[in-house]
């Protein structure tokens, strides 16, 4: 029993150094996998996919408010932790070896970590007092890590940087906020987008500039590619260790579109199987049952489209680099079609510091100098497939050419509408871990009775939202 | 073998160690317990140290706070209140929501034991006797079928996830291209068990194969000799000779793999995904991997995941004492 973890770590990091060699060893770009480590986990934090990488964009920095912090005058070592593991990581070490090298007396050491891991090493390292100075999470993780003491407040740096609500999207700056705390800022978005092959759109007679909108030109762009082409016009992930993460990530979208909540109001039921979420597994099944979507294991459709066997793709913005790498200009990028209205779903990362690091002293004052360069710089974590949550780097996007940023520039306007999980200790369970209303999706794909299944996931929910009302008391 | 040094002093068999300490021995053997230059009653004590020492911090000591965390409400960083026997009440009270997963996988775990053991055991045993023969490249070939054992898990799990992906894969297109059809190997079953019984064999069989080797090359050569003077075929002198002399090995490979094949998690965690998904939880999930999963993904449910480890650990128990027996008896 004791072994069980480490086993899995070891695992799990050769597994992604393996992904990474193969990707990079076969530079066909058809290396993926990493939605793997991110199935398993509540952090929505890891997805992103190990093929091939590109350096970012070095484009020039918008001109922030910078000067709000002063860089300590001693030498100061920082250690910061993510869970980028994918062609992300190295973007997010390139912009930090920049400041390393902007600013010789902060040395900031990135430490990549297994996404699926992320929480567990998180708390592994806290009751070892060994945390690292800074952290960049997904939102979802803030309320668990604010309970158990492993990410201190921010107010002060909010406060003192001039960062606040007026300069986030609501949504996104509400869910880095825990017990009226500001816990973290956020740096970026990550809505759910539509991937589409345009030379495939071309070959099955469709227009390859006008990307499906809602339910019918969704439905006849399958079968116009089934139909004309030797391609798949969709697949649909079934099974997989990323199934209930890229399951999840649809089926919420679908419940959004219908207007559905996770909870009741206090939180102390799990209502995701209303008329919403039965619609939204509902609707899944149909795809397979009657429109001949094909049902894989998961990534085997995200391998598929980039060796362009798969017109379209529901997944995130991180896979743009892969997308662009593999296909070029056959690329194309769209908002989610309306299905049943508007909503999508949406992840975030933001930056904390550890309870150790907030001494007041030089070690706060060089995470702090730190966070704020970096959220300044967030236009060049945004090479990487990632829309910037400020309002103004985001306006910054408009006319840059450079990588992926046309795409980012074309899905910006959705980080304005996002809506997030409940953002309670636990809430990414409600959804992506066992149990949760992605495992109902995919077990609907496979043939369950949405209903059933949805009542049955919500029942074990509302235990554990009632169990975690108990502990954290809120 | 090591030659013994007759000019060095012997241990000779006396009282045990015990007996000693307390002063009981008769004087007249006194004599014979001759000791070692700078023994002293706690020297082979001093011996099992550094095993007895990671021993205990790795195993004793886990196995015991297992169970107090599986009778406590713990979180990772949190020690919760003492809770009693309400876990594994859980785990075999059928309403529960914990019932039907945990025991889901207990029965995958099984199907697993019943169906790989009597393969690998087979095709190793077959192995080994092929290349027991005199062949040309006998010594590549035996070096060759033992190559994927010293693989890690993870390597062979991906190797096999590629050949058998739905679009890319070798197997799975090539059984498309011959049949014209083909299953979705890692997404449905009984593919998915198939797959991971492939995997598996390819992987692990070197091992078997290794030890039945080195148990048929101990079997003297002047009985196959006789046999086939009286005229006994191959097949005669493997079912006469062979099986008879590997009886002990036999049942060492049986347990073995038995044990072995109970702790499968790897393979389906990294091809299937523990898939496919089923109302019980995953139609290969082992238990070992639910255990992994309940008490270190998602919620993080350490108290029951330790409860499941116990009872899982019962289990075993039961298991090896039955082999055991079953050993013994054969030996007697």
């Amino acid at each position: 029993m004791s072994e069980i973890p480490w086993r899995r770590r070891l695992l799990a990091t050769s597994a992604a150094m393996l992904l990474v060699v193969a990707a990079c060893g076969s530079g066909d770009n058809t290396g993926g996998g990493a939605s793997a480590g991110a199935g398993g986990g509540a952090s929505e934090s890891a997805g992103a996919s190990p093929a091939g990488g590109e350096s970012p964009s070095g484009g020039e920095s918008p001109s922030g408010s910078g000067s709000a912090f002063q860089p300590p005058a001693g030498n100061v070592d920082l250690k910061l932790w993510n869970a980028f593991t994918g062609p992300d990581g190295n973007f997010f070490k390139q912009i930090v070896d920049q400041f390393n090298s902007d600013n010789p007396n902060i040395k900031v050491t990135v430490e990549t970590q297994p996404g699926a891991e992320y929480t567990q090493r998180l708390e592994a390292a806290a009751s070892a007092n060994q945390l690292p100075d800074v952290m960049a999470l997904g939102y979802d993780q803030i309320p668990l890590l604010t309970e158990e003491g492993i990410i201190a407040p921010l107010d002060d740096f909010a406060q003192a940087g001039g960062y606040g609500p007026d300069q986030f999207p609501e949504a996104v700056w509400n869910a880095s906020r825990w017990k009226d705390q500001q816990m973290g800022v956020p740096f970026d978005v990550h809505p759910m987008i539509l991937f589409y092959n345009k030379k495939l759109f071309t070959d099955a007679g469709l227009d390859p500039q006008s990307p499906p909108t809602d339910t019918a030109s969704f439905e006849a762009a399958i079968k116009a590619v089934q139909d004309k082409t030797d391609a798949d016009g969709l697949q649909m992930v079934a099974s997989g260790p990323g199934a209930n993460f890229l399951v999840g990530l649809v089926w919420a979208t679908l419940f959004y579109q219908g207007g559905g909540q996770w909870t009741n109001e206090d939180y102390s039921q799990a209502t995701f199987n209303s008329e919403a979420g039965v619609q939204a597994s509902t609707y899944l099944q149909h795809l397979v049952n009657d429109l001949n979507v094909k049902k894989v294991e998961s990534d085997a459709e995200l391998n598929a489209f980039l060796q362009g066997k798969n017109a379209m793709m529901f997944n995130g913005p991180w896979q743009l680099t892969a997308a662009q790498d593999a296909l070029k200009d056959d690329l194309g990028v769209a908002l989610v079609p309306k299905f049943f209205g508007d909503g999508d779903w949406a992840g975030s990362h933001t930056l904390h510091i550890s309870p150790s690091a907030a001494d007041g002293g030089d070690k706060q004052a060089a995470a702090y100098y730190f966070m704020d360069w970096f959220i300044n710089h967030s236009v060049d974590w945004a090479g990487a497939g990632q829309v910037p949550a400020q309002n103004d780097v985001r306006a910054s996007l408009e006319g840059k050419t450079e990588g992926v940023l046309p795409y980012i520039a074309q899905i910006a306007p959705l980080a304005e509408t996002v809506r997030f999980l409940p953002t309670i200790p636990g809430g990414g369970d409600l959804l992506f871990v066992a149990n949760g209303a992605g495992e109902a999706g995919t077990l609907a794909i496979n043939g369950s009775d949405p209903k059933e299944t949805l009542d049955k996931a919500a029942q074990v929910n509302t235990e554990a939202l009632q169990q975690n009302k108990e502990r954290y008391g809120y | 073998m090591t030659v013994v040094d007759a000019g060095q002093p012997q241990r000779v068999k006396g009282p045990g160690f015990l007996a000693r300490l307390r002063g009981g021995s008769r004087s007249g053997s006194r004599a014979d317990v001759r000791r070692r230059i700078g023994e002293r009653a706690y020297t082979p004590y001093l011996f099992i140290a550094p095993h007895f020492i990671l021993f205990t911090i790795f195993i004793l000591f886990p196995f015991f706070l297992g169970i107090w965390i599986s009778v406590h409400d713990s979180t990772p960083l949190r020690e919760g209140p003492f809770v009693g026997l309400r876990w594994y009440m859980q785990l075999f009270n059928p309403d529960s929501s914990q019932f039907p997963r945990f025991w889901n996988t207990v029965w995958n775990t099984i199907l697993f034991v019943l169906i790989s053991t009597p393969l690998l055991v087979g095709v190793g045993l077959l192995l080994a006797a092929l290349l027991n023969t005199k062949i040309r490249g006998r010594n590549f070939f035996r070096g060759l079928y033992f190559v994927p054992w010293t693989l890690s898990v993870s390597v062979i799990a991906l190797v096999w996830w590629w050949m058998f992906n739905s679009n890319a894969g070798f197997v799975a297109l090539a059984i498309k291209d011959l049949f014209g059809v083909g299953p979705n190997w890692l997404a449905s079953n009984p593919w998915a068990w198939i797959a991971i019984l492939i995997a598996t064999l390819w992987w692990t069989i070197g091992f078997n194969t290794i030890i039945f080797l080195a148990g048929m090359q101990g079997i003297s050569a002047d009985l196959y000799e006789a046999a086939s003077v009286d005229g006994a075929n191959r097949w005669q002198q493997f079912r006469s000779i062979t099986l008879p002399s590997l009886r002990p090995i036999l049942l060492l490979v049986i347990t073995l793999q038995i044990i072995a094949s109970f702790q499968l998690v790897g393979q389906p965690q990294l091809m299937t995904g523990g898939g496919p998904p089923s109302a019980l939880g995953g139609e290969t999930t082992p238990v070992l991997l639910h255990i992994y999963n309940v008490g270190f993904q998602g919620r993080r449910e350490l108290s029951i995941a330790a409860a499941m480890a116990l009872v899982v650990a019962a289990m075993m128990v039961i298991v090896s004492v039955v082999n055991f027996r079953l050993f013994s008896s054969e030996r007697s």
